[in-house]
């Protein structure tokens, strides 16, 4: 242990799950990373708690899909035009920021704030967010710069291509508009991706396959 | 008690304003909840965690850094909920409950298991699992350090593990002893045994020489047999960073077994051989060296029921 404290037997609930969110202090962090490095019983629970929030990410779609044509306002630059065809990919993404509370149409208000919907072709065929608040974003500001910086917001959705086949193995990077660490996952076989640890606030997406990727902001 | 006084200043806003401030988050008082119950929950929170570092040594500053991370709002609902109060479990049902059946599914990935799993951990957080005549929530051990719903994911998650361990307990034993016996070598030398136990020295030099986080990713990957998406998702990293890292402690853990055995009297040649010699027995060694009481994860012992063949060191 770090600093000579010791958690017992194994750490509680509330460390591991502040842990996978990366909401703890760096000594605090560093001391669950000692026990985990030794016990397989908090590796599987971290773990498993981790696919339990890719399940409930799925769930937690509360919104209605927007148009067909429903798009964001600018087109992506390309990598790799060979790699063209195959990225054309359609994200559905759930954001869920348990910091937040459910407000009936919020979800309404932030598919209204998207860019004006741009031609079909480049397009996002649906965007579906949970609860957030508008204030939000106020709030973080008025924080305390550590605690802005910590981040407990949680976004997972998935990843599908036009037909809607999810899309093993994409790369999606996510990053506070207003800058900081890049927080970055990959798809699950089933497409879906779960990241935490994020500050509450505009959220910036990058996502693609390798050689290249496309970005928006929610 | 008064966490907040209003002499303790830090940067333009001081604790009591902070507190006030989160009091106001909280919306404490639509459960019920006064002021100086909340200040005396956050006291709670931040001494049970010795405010997120050495209690003595938190500065102002970083106390009201770790006031601030704390999830106010959800804690104050799960220590309602705890207290009885009607309309924060309607709040409770209403934002957890689907969730809470979603994430046991997502755990067992079987219908009527995960339904039992998430029925009697809601039989604890209504505090009915209680010993005769003391009814208390398990929400009341929630701290708001993680958002409720990972602390509900993981908290199940813990259940899940420790029912599947014990149950493969319970079994396993006399599997193990004919594993035992079965894995004993068939062939022995001195020479032999003394090249590895000096190649189990060195691998646990080697070893407890790295930080926690690289024994972390080694026994996630190799030994657990968690895949790089998983292991760079929980970590906050991407996946080819991770698959970076593994690759660079790999050459760098060679490197420093080859030397802790040349410096044990062992030729560079002999060291070589030594370490590529028996992939199998270094695996071994890394179980024991790394791991407290030689503890399988069940996500290894799954995959090792599902193929004999495994990934190795």
């Amino acid at each position: 242990m770090v600093d000579g404290r010791h958690f017992g037997v194994h750490p509680d609930e509330n460390l591991l799950s502040a842990f996978a969110e990366n909401a703890l202090t760096s000594i605090e962090r560093e001391n669950v990373l000692e026990h985990l490095s030794t016990c397989a019983r908090c590796r599987d629970v971290v773990f498993l708690a981790q696919q339990a929030f890719l399940e409930t990410a799925e769930q937690s779609e509360v919104a209605p899909p927007l148009p067909a044509k429903a798009g964001w306002g600018w087109r992506w630059s390309l990598g790799v035009a060979g790699v063209l065809a195959v990225l054309l990919i359609a994200v559905p993404i759930a954001v869920h920021r348990h910091r937040n509370q459910a407000l009936p149409g919020v979800a309404e208000q932030i598919a209204a704030a998207a860019p004006e919907p741009g031609p079909a072709g480049d397009s996002v065929s649906s965007v579906r967010t949970a609860p957030a608040e508008p204030t939000a974003k106020r709030a973080v500001r008025r924080a305390s710069p550590a605690a802005a910086m910590k981040g407990n917001g949680e976004i997972a959705g998935s990843v599908a291509d036009r037909s809607g086949a999810a899309v093993p193995g994409a790369h999606v990077t996510v990053r506070a508009a207003s800058g900081g660490e890049a927080r970055a996952a990959v798809t699950n076989p089933q497409g879906r991706f779960g990241v935490a640890g994020l500050p509450s606030g505009t959220t910036r997406f990058r996502y693609g396959l390798r050689a290249s990727t496309r970005s928006r902001t929610t | 008690m008064n966490v907040g006084g209003r002499s303790e200043q830090s940067g333009s806003e001081s604790m009591a304003d902070l507190l006030l401030r989160l009091w106001r988050e909280s919306s404490g008082e639509r459960f019920g909840f006064t002021y100086m119950q909340f200040e005396e929950l956050m006291l709670e929170v931040a001494v049970s965690n010795h405010w997120g570092r050495d209690a003595a040594a938190a500065s102002e500053a970083q106390k009201m850094a770790f006031l601030a991370s704390i999830r106010v709002k959800e804690l104050v609902l799960a220590r309602a909920c705890a207290l009885g109060n009607e309309s924060a479990w309607d709040a409770f049902l209403l934002e957890y409950r689907e969730m809470l059946y979603s994430a046991a599914y997502g755990i067992i990935r079987q219908d009527g298991l995960g339904r039992e799993l998430a029925d009697s951990l809601y039989a604890d957080l209504f505090g009915l699992s209680a010993p005769k005549g003391y009814r208390q929530s398990k929400l009341t051990s929630y701290t708001g350090r993680g958002s409720l719903a990972g602390w509900l994911r993981s908290v199940l998650a813990q259940r899940y593990v420790d029912q599947y361990r014990k149950a493969h307990r319970l079994v396993s034993i006399e599997e193990q002893d004919a594993e035992l016996l079965t894995a004993s070598p068939e062939t022995s030398s001195i020479d032999g045994d003394l090249h590895r136990k000096t190649l189990a020295d060195c691998i646990g030099i080697a070893l407890r020489q790295l930080a926690a986080e690289d024994r972390f990713l080694l026994q996630a990957y190799y030994l657990d047999g968690r895949i790089l998406a998983e292991i760079a998702r929980l970590l906050g990293l991407h996946e080819s960073t991770i698959s970076r890292r593994l690759k660079r402690l790999g050459n760098s853990l060679r490197k420093q077994i080859l030397k802790h055995l040349e410096s044990s009297g062992l030729s560079r040649r002999a060291a070589e051989e030594a370490l590529s010699s028996d992939v199998r027995d270094i695996e071994v060694n890394v179980r024991r060296l790394l791991q407290v009481a030689g503890e399988e994860s069940f996500q290894e012992v799954q995959a090792t029921k599902a193929s004999p063949t495994g990934k190795e060191g």
